[in-house]
């Protein structure tokens, strides 16, 4: 994996944009120079914000913000990761599980990203997910609750609204994970999810 | 027609602000900042086994100098994060706090996506990060500072950092709605791309929390039609608050408070960085703010500057 050009126009726009600002900060308010810094600054700054919508490209933090944007696919796939206990049943993790791991994150990387990984670590991965929701689960059902992002109820919520299959703790399952099963799950953009068919992409152990 | 461009461009940078207008945009966002950081255990990922990391690019890596498996030293760049920012929400070395938690933010906040993705753009530290560098370029510590800066500024100064950090705000809305356009075409304006993201975002048992809005948009054509034509109205109507003032502006504050409940309860996205729009208020002007009562009250919490009438600063000469 390398630098792109991506990375090094999006690394040269923040440090124009900092070092300018840093620039101007060095000069007291009020400075004869501050105007024409001023407008060096702009000018460090606007082409950025213009660039990242007309490339359709994040900058970071000069962002394109394509929230819900572009046509949906006919067809969607997504996986979902499921836990097996001793008897083969499979059950449904809580989102919160994964913290401080961000299941916006979580999902599309065992989408995307994790059937490229060399078995070893694809296993790796997989034994450190279980670990985190069986010691979830086993938390919830002591009564201790899930995982809580640090300010409990007055966190920042995500973008994404998850479902919560455990409720507070009441819904975890019983039984002891020890599996995992990684499914991929397509369905029509015109039906609902529910209506999916399913391919089992990875199993652990 | 060149020097009504720079006429144009000089009256919309460099006419005069209110010190405490600019002051409510430090804090405001410096809170901001404050919420998302002290809600995300950010330090942690550094330290996931290492296969997570394994498909992060090595370009992703030096743009912001995240290298796995050092916590600990995230968990020390957070706490000096939670200083800054407390400093520029306080006014104490505001400046520099500013620029420094700016610095930090631009390291810290891709940890959340950087396994997936180096642009955290919708996880909340995207307009903090160019806010507070482009504020510590300004005297936005004029006012509502516990130590206020050295030297008052002139009121030009006070009017194109607020502005810069408006668009900032601004353009997020801007580019929203042009992305839109630009991936889809005219397809962005008609219903059924519209009923496609509702049903997307409204029919998976995972990532679905509202239930109801949703759907009900999506049942009926015209209904998703009336949406796919609000949305982009409303993104340039938000997009367009730098240039409005008044009852115009406050009508468009109340109706971008209206769409992203409405976003929340129909496509289960919660866009909390729409809190930003806090720093269109004209505070300065807001009624009371300005009274006797509330002068001496400020004062007597050894508060500073700002609080004098912004009819004043707009007779000082904006400068050259």
């Amino acid at each position: 994996m390398q630098w792109t050009s991506l990375d090094a126009l999006a690394t040269l726009a923040f440090v124009l944009f900092a070092g300018t600002a840093a620039r101007v900060a060095l000069v007291p308010p009020g400075a004869p120079a501050r105007r024409r810094l001023a407008h060096v600054l702009l000018l460090a700054t606007l082409p950025w914000l213009a660039a990242a919508p007309a490339l359709q490209r994040d900058l970071w933090p000069f962002a394109c913000w394509p929230v819900a944007a572009g046509p949906v696919p006919a067809e969607i796939t997504r996986a979902r990761l499921l836990a097996v206990d001793a008897a083969g049943g499979e059950h449904p993790i809580d989102p919160r599980a994964w913290r401080p791991l961000g299941f916006d994150e979580l999902n599309p990387w065992l989408q995307l990203r994790f059937p490229a990984l060399p078995r070893a670590q694809r296993d790796a991965a997989a034994a450190w997910l279980l670990a985190r929701a069986e010691e979830a689960r086993r938390q919830a059902r002591a009564g201790q609750g899930l995982p809580r992002a640090r300010l409990g109820p007055l966190a920042a919520p995500t973008l994404l609204q998850h479902a919560r299959p455990w409720g507070e703790g009441e819904g975890a399952p019983r039984e002891p994970f020890t599996g995992l099963r990684l499914y991929l799950e397509t369905w029509p953009a015109a039906r609902s999810r529910a209506e999916a068919r399913r391919t089992l992409a990875y199993a652990f152990p | 027609m060149t020097s009504r461009l720079r006429a144009a461009w000089e009256h919309f940078w460099f006419r005069p602000g209110a010190a405490l207008d600019l002051g409510a945009a430090r804090v405001v966002v410096s809170l901001f900042a404050l919420w998302h950081l002290a809600s995300r255990d950010l330090p942690a990922l550094s330290g996931l086994p290492a296969p997570f990391w394994s498909a992060v690019a090595a370009g992703a890596r030096w743009r912001f100098l995240l290298f796995e498996g050092r916590p600990a030293l995230e968990r020390g760049l957070e706490g000096l994060a939670f200083l800054a920012l407390g400093a520029a929400a306080l006014g104490v070395f505001a400046r520099p706090a500013c620029l420094l938690a700016g610095l930090l933010l631009y390291h810290l906040a891709p940890l959340e996506t950087l396994i997936f993705s180096p642009a955290p753009t919708l996880k909340g530290f995207t307009l903090p990060v160019l806010a507070l560098v482009a504020l510590a370029a300004t005297p936005c510590d004029d006012a509502l500072a516990l130590r206020p800066g050295p030297c008052r500024a002139p009121p030009w100064e006070h009017g194109w950092g607020l502005r810069l950090v408006q668009v900032f705000v601004a353009q997020a809305y801007l580019a929203a709605a042009w992305a839109r356009l630009a991936r889809s075409g005219a397809a962005a304006l008609g219903g059924a791309e519209m009923e496609s993201w509702l049903r997307l975002l409204g029919s998976d048992d995972e990532l679905t929390v509202f239930r109801t809005f949703g759907p009900w948009l999506a049942a009926e054509p015209w209904r998703a039609q009336v949406a796919a034509a609000a949305v982009p109205l409303l993104l340039l109507a938000m997009g367009a608050l730098p240039w409005l003032s008044g009852r115009l502006r406050s009508a468009t504050l109340a109706a971008a408070l209206l769409f992203h409940a409405a976003v929340l309860a129909a496509a289960n996205l919660a866009f909390t960085s729409g809190l930003l729009l806090l720093v269109f208020v004209d505070w300065s002007g807001t009624a009371g703010v300005d009274s006797p009562r509330a002068r001496a009250l400020v004062s007597s919490l050894s508060l500073s500057g700002g609080l004098r009438d912004p009819s004043a600063d707009a007779d000082v000469d904006p400068g050259p």
